[in-house]
């Protein structure tokens, strides 16, 4: 993307380590009166050891269950924490610093937190925005005019912040955030709370803009809709560790590969004794209800055609479909048991 | 650069804090109740004692006038720090950290304690009021003293705030503290440090910078300079102790962002 | 008010949360009892110098006008009015509709907290009284049935304390800022409580003014007694009576203005 193809990575993570302090709160009775005498701390690793690289021009899926570290690395990589250990790099910049410049590289929506002005009309938002930024009015008004007509901004955009609905406000974090053109954008939890609509209206916002723009980006979210939409690269993290670093193809390969046949039975046809199991190595027969059958499979044993004609010679069938395996399955395995992920 | 961005952020603080109409109204009348309550206090004492610490009803007024308005010069930036602490224990802190300008600022202009002007008018009554019952020589010297005397208390009762706010990060409480030299401020800042005895006028002097604010300068402007217990240069140089004073307290604020652990998670 | 073995696990639990929350943050609460041991200090060395040197000034002993004032202090350390931002903190952050929805009405619930603050508050007390006793601030009551009326007229102002909090506290459903509210609420109940300068010491215009307002429950009324200014047996009971008369008439007060605001819920946000 670009002409400067520079080999360095846009956003580099190296070995980074972020403990939490906490004055130990004590349980019990006078747990709140020992807890103000104490001077023992809990620590709490919320990101261990956590390393990747992203080039120009990638859309990340960075991914975990709550507490697993996600919003920790991306707060150190914006600047916001500083990191226990290890080092990271932004568009060359080190975030914590030179947070000043590191901020004009980048972009930030966070979806539980507004960085609007509450009180204010949303266009008064952008115009302080632009100005911070230092963009200029020439292509302030372009870049305004733009997210104003991809964002349908333009019923609201005089109204107060407070005033807006959710999916209103995260469109208008969404242009604060870009009015500056950044390089690098983090979009923490940016559908949360929306409905499918919005989601989907910010979904191919956020794809345009890193398919036409080059924009690098970084998606925080639980919603692997989201990751299965936009993302071609997903990172997985659990207890401030990465599980899974590479592109949502190989997750699927290497945790899920097996796919699954569906048969619709014609009701009129011969049915034969339904307990009759295929005999074909890689198969297995699933589930059997209401006149249809699941057979899981695995694709690199047994290959679809061939298994479509085992049972098409023993059933009637009216209808198949073949299932690719869910993302949120298997996202929802490795949480529950991260040793089966390689390292 | 800095200074448009900061005059901008801060009207849109102002226009922010403005939305709430019937509240901006109730504010300025609310502040201007209490600031007649403080000075009835002194005034109340003054009816049945003649003097505190020799100083006359007048000189008590003048010193009480000049603090108000002090008060309500720094009271257009140092508005936000009560929420400081909120701010830095919910993450919502994080938001000035992501954007291109010093996020001490940013957190100082998000808005506008219109309340100041409440402050701004009852002080600039009990001044006027004390000019007519003390004998101050106008001069233009004295003049640019009493305007410079204003911005500098005003810068360090604001580096006051901003030094607090500095230790927000690291121990995630700070309102109280900042009450505690708020009323501070607002109580012993009316009287005489001469009645305080040594050991606390220098405090009030060195440590806690509360003799700058408005005592000093108003030692000045009275011709009391010979009873203070410092020499009386810091007095004439008062003004200046603010800027030093504010510089500190950045310096300190901004080393201190790194101890911020947001939401903690 | 409901007294049902489950309410009053509600209750229980309201006000422990915030005996936890007080002692939560230590530098909140260290800052805190600094603050007031401050006060008492530097009351002393005020009206010290006010009294220039004389022990007493129009029959009012330097010793008891010094005793009053402090007591009055620690008495504010155990009073903490902590409806006001309670209440406004949880209308403008618009999870108002939470506690509303809660199976105890919302009073009982504020009242559980409050009175959990005030426990919670208690150990500083602990620490507060030998430092003003060592400072030389302190003198004994005038005589031990002062000090038992004494408490009876102090808990009588505690409540009417309580109550006036309420009060200020309900002025959030209507205002959305009431930084302002709290502030001159806390410096009118003392200034008119008698618990900044003693009403009798006070000039007759303002006197008047302070004898028609409620403060004069928290700090005044129960002060007089411990000090001896109010001994006779039938004006110890007016001052009680008095007491009485407001706390009943600013529950009421409280009464029909929470039914008014029960109506309005403004939940911010989208």
């Amino acid at each position: 993307m670009g002409r400067n193809e520079s080999r360095r990575p846009t956003i580099s993570a190296r070995d980074l380590v972020k403990v939490f302090r906490t004055p130990t709160r004590f349980p019990g009775r006078f747990g709140s009166l020992r807890t103000l005498f104490t001077r023992t701390y809990t620590e709490r690793r919320a990101v261990d050891g956590v390393s990747f690289s992203i080039d120009q021009g990638e859309l990340v899926g960075y991914l975990g269950p709550n507490g697993a570290g996600k919003s920790t690395t991306v707060k150190m990589l914006t600047g916001i924490l500083e990191p226990t250990r290890g080092s990271a790099e932004v568009a060359g910049i080190v975030p914590w610093q030179r947070r000043q410049q590191n901020s004009l590289n980048i972009g930030v929506v966070f979806g539980q937190r507004s960085q609007l002005w509450w009180d204010l009309p949303l266009i008064e938002s952008f115009e302080l925005v632009g100005q911070m930024y230092g963009v200029e009015p020439a292509r302030y008004r372009v870049n305004l005019d733009r997210f104003r007509e991809l964002l349908a901004l333009d019923d609201f955009i005089g109204t107060p912040v407070r005033q807006l609905s959710l999916g209103q406000r995260m469109r208008g974090e969404l242009t604060a955030a870009l009015l500056h053109d950044p390089p690098v954008v983090y979009l923490d939890e940016p559908t949360v709370g929306l409905d499918i609509v919005a989601k989907e209206r910010i979904r191919t916002f956020v794809a345009d803009m890193n398919r036409e723009r080059g924009t690098t980006v970084i998606l925080t979210t639980h919603d692997l809709a989201d990751v299965e939409r936009l993302c071609s690269r997903v990172i997985l993290i659990d207890r401030g560790r990465v599980l899974f670093d590479g592109s949502v193809a190989r997750l699927k390969a290497t945790y899920a590969p097996h796919r699954e046949l569906v048969v619709h039975l014609d009701p009129d046809g011969d049915v034969p004794d339904t307990k009759a199991q295929i005999a074909m190595a890689g198969v297995e027969h699933v589930t059997d209800a209401g006149g249809r059958l699941r057979f899981r499979f695995d694709p690199a044993v047994v290959r679809a055609p061939d298994l479509i004609g085992e049972v098409a010679s023993r059933y009637p069938i009216a209808d198949l479909s073949i299932v690719e395996p869910e993302l949120e399955a298997i996202v929802r395995r490795l949480y529950a048991r991260p040793d089966e992920a390689q390292a | 650069m800095m200074l448009a961005t900061g005059v901008r952020l801060w009207l849109a603080g102002l226009r922010g804090a403005l939305q709430y109409r019937t509240d901006t109204l109730i504010v300025i009348v609310m502040a201007l109740v209490f600031q007649g309550t403080g000075f009835a206090f002194a005034w109340v004492i003054l009816t049945r004692f003649e003097a505190i610490g020799g100083w006359s009803l007048g000189d008590i007024a003048f010193l009480y006038g000049l603090r108000l308005m002090v008060h309500a010069v720094a009271g257009v930036l140092a508005g936000p720090f009560f929420g400081l602490e909120w701010q830095v224990r919910t993450g919502q802190f994080d938001r000035y950290l992501v954007r291109p300008a010093s996020p001490l600022l940013q957190f100082m202009t998000q808005s506008v304690q219109v309340s100041v002007l409440g402050d701004l008018l009852g002080g600039l009554a009990i001044f006027a009021a004390a000019t007519a019952l003390t004998e101050v020589a106008w001069t233009p010297l004295a003049i640019g003293y009493l305007l410079l005397a204003i911005l500098g208390g005003a810068l360090v009762e604001l580096a006051t705030r901003v030094l607090i706010g500095a230790l927000t990060f690291k121990t995630l409480s700070s309102a109280p503290l900042m009450f505690l030299s708020d009323s501070v401020f607002s109580t012993y800042g009316n009287y005489p440090m001469s009645i305080f005895g040594s050991v606390l006028a220098w405090t009030f002097t060195f440590l806690l910078p509360l003799a700058f604010v408005a005592y000093l300068p108003a030692t000045v402007l009275l011709n009391r300079a010979a009873e203070l217990q410092v020499t009386p240069l810091l007095a004439y140089a008062a003004p200046l102790a603010g800027v030093i004073w504010l510089a500190v307290a950045i310096r300190l604020f901004n080393s201190q962002l790194g101890n911020y652990q947001s939401a903690g998670h | 008010m409901n007294t049902t073995p489950a309410a009053r696990a509600g209750y229980l639990k309201l006000a422990r949360l915030q005996i936890a929350v007080t002692h939560t943050y230590r530098w909140q609460v260290i800052a805190f009892l600094l603050s007031s041991l401050l006060q008492i200090f530097l009351l002393k060395v005020v009206w010290t110098a006010v009294y220039d040197g004389r022990s007493s000034v129009d029959g009012v002993p330097l010793v008891e006008l010094i005793s009053f004032l402090t007591i009055a202090q620690l008495q504010l350390l155990a009073m903490q009015p902590m409806m006001v931002w309670y209440l406004e903190r949880r209308i403008h952050e618009g999870h108002i509709g939470l506690d509303l929805v809660r199976p105890l009405p919302f009073l009982g619930q504020l009242l559980a907290q409050q009175a959990g603050a005030t426990i919670g508050y208690l150990p500083f007390l602990l620490v507060a009284i030998p430092f003003a006793f060592v400072l030389g601030n302190l003198a004994p009551p005038a005589s031990s049935t002062a000090a038992v009326f004494y408490i009876a007229s102090a808990l009588l102002g505690y409540a009417v304390a309580m109550l006036i909090g309420l009060l200020m506290g309900l002025v959030a459903f209507w205002t959305v800022q009431t930084l302002g509210v709290a502030v001159i609420y806390r410096f009118a109940a003392q200034f008119f409580g008698g618990a900044l300068i003693p009403l009798f010491l006070m000039p007759d215009g303002l006197r008047v003014v302070a004898e028609l307002l409620p403060f004069q429950a928290q700090a005044h009324i129960p002060l007089s007694i411990y000090t001896g200014r109010t001994s006779e047996p039938g004006a110890i009971a007016a001052a009680i009576g008095l007491q009485l008369s407001w706390v009943l008439a600013l529950a009421l007060l409280a009464g029909l203005i929470w039914r008014r605001a029960r109506r309005i819920v403004t939940v911010y946000g989208g």
